[in-house]
């Protein structure tokens, strides 16, 4: 199937679908930097006449941005980091299990992955202020790796999948220990699925709504804010807009860096 | 005593996967088990209470915003496919940029949520604004409609989560498409086969792992649809996800035990969901293993 495009219509087609990607994007650049007489209106301009800042001024002091950025960052690092520090070494060991083992392991990490986060967003509030991490990162970061572990565990899984075993059991003839086959051998061999790990992880944090408002209310992740601001902020929705442009910058960055990494095959690697 | 000994054999193996074990049991299923229990629970006894509330004392009650789940999943689920599966045919070709188109087409998979919401929000505001107005110069339409209330609504919550969500289908599918070996296309043409046929007898085929384990990643999200209609939509249509969480969010007397027994009938269809697939899925690999 790997042949060359033949026709016009391949073209049209692929034209389309970018368009229909880039579009909203375009729009939410726009509307945050348009004076509001070019969008509130019928027929709104999809070039604005001139272009305004002030929704990035209220962003920046009515609403103290600064530190709500921070606690996004330190709960997307920190989600990274625990879903690796439990996901890989889970990982490897799964992806070295007979088939039948692993395919029903995988399994239960996919049952625990459907549980509503709204289900378990009152429970787990419970607990976390009885560790008394109410309105920190940490607790945020916690609960949401809990979500995000089965899918990072999958991806990590096939990442391992991906590495001959006869390499670490050459290296185990060779008189390794299992350990230090994983650490010499098989890990620095899966770091390409890792950064994808790291990158998902990292992404799912960031985007996380439903936790992080209920964990943290009162110290608001940024996408709590945004969802805080258009619903009764200052600013309405020019500003709530200015804000999911800082939002998406970062994210339009290590999407870019994810796709270097991000060969198909590793999403569905733990399937081969 | 042998299960002693494959302990023991297997200490780093058992050491590895111990922690995220705990951990799961632990922030997963713990939480799981309190909340059912909660949502059974009236000052402190069993009491069927909340469930009866919810059907009897609200609007929209719990049946209707449980038939409201049950009829958006597919159509959300129909359309992103669809559009993960044209977009991934179209991507698997070798042409010249393929890299950037591909970035172009996963770029909204790391937008938030929150983001692609108000985004949407403007295209399908219900005065002047995009949609409107576009529809309006084609011709289709003479006058402003409100596209985020009825069914009208359904789709666009479902066109806007898929702008969202089809990338990552669209690159699990692209791996399956690739994982086809060109020979068997060589062969089919040999034969005569059509491109129909080639997609239907071929394609197809090898797909279906692929599309299943797409599927069940996709299916639970969007039984959680929650953030995406609350921003969009406001409460003019409610899911189960949704009307869980507005419970929670009055911080009544008794709101938690409420959003519990919501949130527990969504995990209720969540769980038949997922052993009708397991049963599906383990009769195809079943087939698959001859």
């Amino acid at each position: 199937m790997s042949n060359k495009p033949k026709n016009l219509l391949w073209y049209i087609a692929l034209g389309i679908v970018c368009i229909f990607v880039l579009f909203p994007i375009y729009l939410i650049l726009i509307v945050a930097i348009s004076p509001p007489s070019d969008i509130f209106r019928p027929n709104p301009a999809l070039i604005p006449s001139s272009i305004t800042l002030s929704r990035f001024y209220i962003v920046l002091y009515q609403y103290n941005f600064a530190r709500h950025l921070y606690i996004s960052l330190e709960a997307a690092f920190m989600v990274s980091g625990i879903c690796m520090g439990l996901g890989i070494p889970a990982a490897y060991t799964i992806s070295r299990m007979p088939k039948k083992a692993s395919y029903l392991v995988i399994i239960f990490l996919f049952i625990t992955q459907m549980i509503p986060e709204i289900q378990i967003g009152v429970p787990i509030a419970r607990t976390i202020i009885g560790l008394g991490l109410e309105d920190t990162a940490l607790g945020v970061a916690i609960a949401q790796s809990s979500i995000a572990l089965p899918m990072i565990t999958y991806i990590l899984v096939g990442a391992f999948r991906s590495v001959p075993t006869r390499l670490s059991e050459s290296a185990r003839i060779d008189g390794a220990t299992k350990l230090e086959a994983f650490l010499k051998v098989d890990l620095p061999l899966s770091l390409t699925g890792i950064y994808v790990g790291v990158i998902l992880a990292w992404l799912f944090s960031w985007d996380e709504f439903v936790l992080a408002s209920i964990i943290s209310p009162l110290n608001e992740t940024v996408p709590v804010l945004i969802y805080a601001n258009i619903t009764r902020g200052i600013g309405g929705i020019p500003a709530a807009d200015a804000f999911s442009i800082i939002l998406m910058v970062p994210v339009i960055a290590l999407v870019l860096i994810l796709q270097k990494y991000l060969r198909s095959n590793i999403m569905a690697g733990a399937l081969k | 005593m042998k299960i002693l000994s494959i302990l023991k054999n297997n200490a780093m193996e058992v050491a590895f996967i111990l922690p995220l074990l705990i951990f799961i049991g632990y922030i997963n299923i713990y939480p799981i088990i309190q909340g059912i229990i909660l949502s059974f629970t009236l000052v402190g006894k069993f009491s069927l209470y909340n469930y009866n509330a919810l059907q009897t004392q609200y609007t929209p009650n719990l049946s209707s915003v449980t038939f409201n789940t049950l009829i958006y999943v597919p159509l959300a689920l129909a359309i992103e496919f669809s559009l993960a599966l044209l977009t991934s045919l179209l991507l698997n070709k070798n042409f010249r940029g393929r890299s950037v188109f591909r970035a172009i087409i996963i770029l909204p998979y790391g937008i938030a949520t929150v983001v692609s919401a108000i985004a949407f929000t403007f295209i399908f505001a219900p005065e002047g604004w995009y949609a409107n107005e576009f529809m309006m110069k084609l011709g289709f339409l003479h006058a402003s409609i409100n596209w985020t209330s009825g069914t009208l609504g359904f789709f666009v919550i479902a066109i806007a989560d898929s702008w969202k969500t089809f990338p990552l289908i669209m690159l699990i599918l692209l791996g399956g498409l690739q994982s086809i070996p060109d020979s068997l296309y060589e062969a089919a043409a040999i034969d005569g086969a059509t491109q129909m046929q080639q997609f239907r007898h071929i394609t197809l085929p090898h797909l279906y792992p692929f599309i299943l384990i797409a599927l069940i990643i996709r299916s639970v999200s969007e039984f959680n649809i929650l953030a995406l209609p609350l921003i969009l939509v406001g409460n003019k249509i409610q899911f189960l996800g949704t009307f869980s969480y507005n419970l929670y969010e009055t911080f009544s007397l008794g709101s938690a035990e409420l959003s519990a027994a919501a949130a527990s009938v969504l995990l209720a269809i969540i769980f038949v969901f997922v052993a009708v697939y397991i049963l599906i899925s383990n009769k195809f690999s079943g087939d698959n293993n001859e």
